[in-house]
């Protein structure tokens, strides 16, 4: 199969190295080679955090630049962050609910307008799905439920090489027992999101 | 030595992938795989000899890997050690052939290798474009997000009332040599309680360095697991050498910066089997340090008095802080819900700007509040503030 690149960006503590591992074993699951990396420790520290995975026959999981397929973006300031890494043929799930640096008033930079961070997304890439996750995590029950609504956003992009059915498995076997209906139906409005966009 | 060369020479480890080219690569650990993935995606004509038992260098097997080549490139994280051996070979079995990487400025001296830097070193030495893809380029400027210390830490009471202590001294020349652990994330403002750091242990090394060299006062910070991989030395040299500083062990009974494993302080060991527990105040005791106090470091009033006397103190002080880092288990100090009372609140920004607890924001309208999803219920911020503003949510 051709390779598959997907790049996860966001702020320490949003689930994304879950995220990561939930898709990851799901590739395998389905008999798909798969390569990962990841940025920890400064994981509960609210620091910038990715993720970066490969599907299919490679060797290293560090996508080159302009190479991921998919961005998934807990934030929007961090889907910005991982532009040198996407290109025009590249698909978004932007998080479009804003997490503000802790020292940002020392900075002397601005937080950008949601409306210039769209415009420069769109311009830059194939198609970006932008959704509230935050919000649609609260209503599947809550909202630590985010990382798995931007999983099932990802999981109905348009060439995206993992079955829903094997995510949902892979989510089975790694989430906590009590809190997995509120996930599967928090994963279910994400996919439905991008379906019906 | 010599059955050690001899293995390196016939392991299966070090292997040689051949692709019938005139240039070669010697490569090891993750920079295999950019080479790999460059050279398999292109179709690139280059041979390549992955190296992972690299000492002693598998010498024969260089030799046998360079006779057909013209030229050789050596991809290796960090110091060109594996480069200079290539050298080393060749010279010795008397090979002209050109020997690129760091030493030749083919590849930096700097950065971490990336795919991209690896398949740009491939253009220069092959002399031939490889097809990349065109990034994206934002123009956008946007803030830096670095990490910071969680709300509830007992290093961020540490770095205020250290900085307290010193404020209320009028002190105005202290050195904070830290060491390496999240309480180097000190460095950030308003702490900036990091001036100087070189390795596991240089924290009490380099202030016995600064206390002979300088008049100025110092304090310095080790974390619980550093203090006991690398600190004691350092501390015995101290004080034989009768030097003077302010010695602060942060002990938060774990080692949480790399995920919260334990450290000889604690009574299990690194498999959870039950350990015999090492005594921080005992070693300090036994190397002689006449000034030692514990502090609970979220008693801010004592915790102050305390960093008075020790800074008062001619000769090494040691001062323990004593608390669990709050990402253990359960850490979460009471389940009350903090507020700010607005009606006593003078905006006077002493939580804000001098505790800086992440847990405590201005809200659109400039008043000063307190997110209780991230508050850890520590009571800090209840302490510092001089209006007595903060309290349990009713």
């Amino acid at each position: 199969m051709k390779s598959y690149s997907i790049y996860i960006s966001g702020v320490g503590g949003q689930g994304i190295i879950k995220t990561s591992t939930v898709m990851g074993e799901a590739a395998m699951k389905t008999g798909l080679p798969v390569v990962m990396s990841e940025v920890h420790g400064m994981a509960q520290r609210g620091g910038s955090v990715s993720t970066e995975l490969k599907i299919g026959d490679n060797y290293s999981p560090i996508i080159e630049l302009g190479s991921a397929d998919l961005l998934i973006s807990f934030e929007p300031v961090e889907a910005l962050r991982a532009v040198p890494k996407i290109s025009k043929e590249s698909y978004i799930i932007l998080n479009t609910n804003p997490i503000y640096p802790f020292n940002l008033n020392e900075t002397g930079v601005s937080y950008p307008d949601m409306e210039d961070v769209l415009t420069e997304l769109d311009e830059k890439t194939k198609q970006v799905y932008a959704l509230d996750a935050d919000k649609i995590a609260r209503e599947s029950g809550h909202s630590l439920s985010m990382n798995m609504v931007m999983l099932g956003a990802a999981s109905a992009v348009e060439g995206f090489p993992i079955e829903k059915g094997t995510i949902i498995n892979s989510m089975k076997a790694n989430l906590p027992e009590k809190s997995l209906e509120i996930n599967l139906k928090a994963f279910t409005a994400g996919f439905s999101f991008v379906k019906s966009s | 030595m010599e059955e050690l060369r001899k293995l390196s020479n016939s392991s299966e480890l070090n292997k040689i992938y051949r692709r019938n080219g005139k240039v070669g690569v010697v490569t090891s650990g993750g920079a295999f795989n950019y080479v790999m993935d460059a050279v398999q995606r292109n179709d690139l004509n280059v041979d390549v000899f992955k190296v992972t038992l690299t000492h002693p260098f598998p010498d024969e097997l260089l030799l046998e890997f360079i006779k057909d080549l013209d030229s050789v490139a050596v991809v290796e994280e960090v110091d060109p050690i594996m480069e200079k051996e290539v050298l080393s070979i060749l010279g010795r079995n008397g090979i002209q052939m050109a020997v690129h990487g760091k030493l030749d400025q083919t590849l930096p001296m700097i950065y971490e290798y990336t795919p991209n830097i690896v398949m740009e070193m491939l253009e220069t030495v092959l002399n031939q474009k490889i097809p990349k893809n065109q990034p994206s380029n934002s123009d956008l400027s946007i803030p830096e997000r670095p990490p910071t210390l969680c709300p509830g830490c007992p290093h961020r009471s540490v770095y205020y009332t250290v900085k307290d202590a010193v404020n209320s001294m009028g002190l105005n020349d202290v050195i904070y040599p830290t060491d390496i652990g999240c309480y180097t994330l000190g460095i950030t403002s308003p702490y900036d309680a990091a001036d100087y750091l070189l390795s596991m242990g240089s924290s009490i090394g380099t202030s016995c360095g600064f206390s002979k060299a300088t008049k100025q006062n110092v304090v310095c910070f080790i974390g619980d697991s550093t203090f006991f991989h690398a600190g004691i030395p350092p501390l015995i040299n101290a004080v034989h050498n009768k030097d003077r500083f302010v010695l602060v062990i942060l002990d938060n009974r774990t080692t949480a910066m790399t995920g919260g494993q334990p450290n000889p302080g604690l009574p299990v060991d690194g498999m959870g089997w039950e350990a015999p527990e090492v005594s921080i105040d005992a070693i300090v005791e036994a190397t002689g340090v006449k000034y030692l106090r514990k502090i609970n470091p979220m008693n801010i009033k004592k915790s102050k008095e305390t960093f008075i006397e020790a800074l008062e103190f001619d000769g090494v002080a040691v001062v323990i802080s004593q608390h669990p880092c709050m990402l253990t288990k359960g850490r979460r100090s009471s389940k009350a819900e903090l507020e700010v009372k607005q009606e006593k609140c003078d905006e006077c920004a002493v939580c804000l700007e001098k505790l800086a607890c992440t847990a405590i924001y201005k809200d659109d309208e400039g008043k000063v509040r307190i997110d209780t999803k991230l508050c850890n219920g520590c009571n800090v911020c209840v302490q510092v503030c001089p209006e007595r503003a903060i309290g349990v949510k009713k």
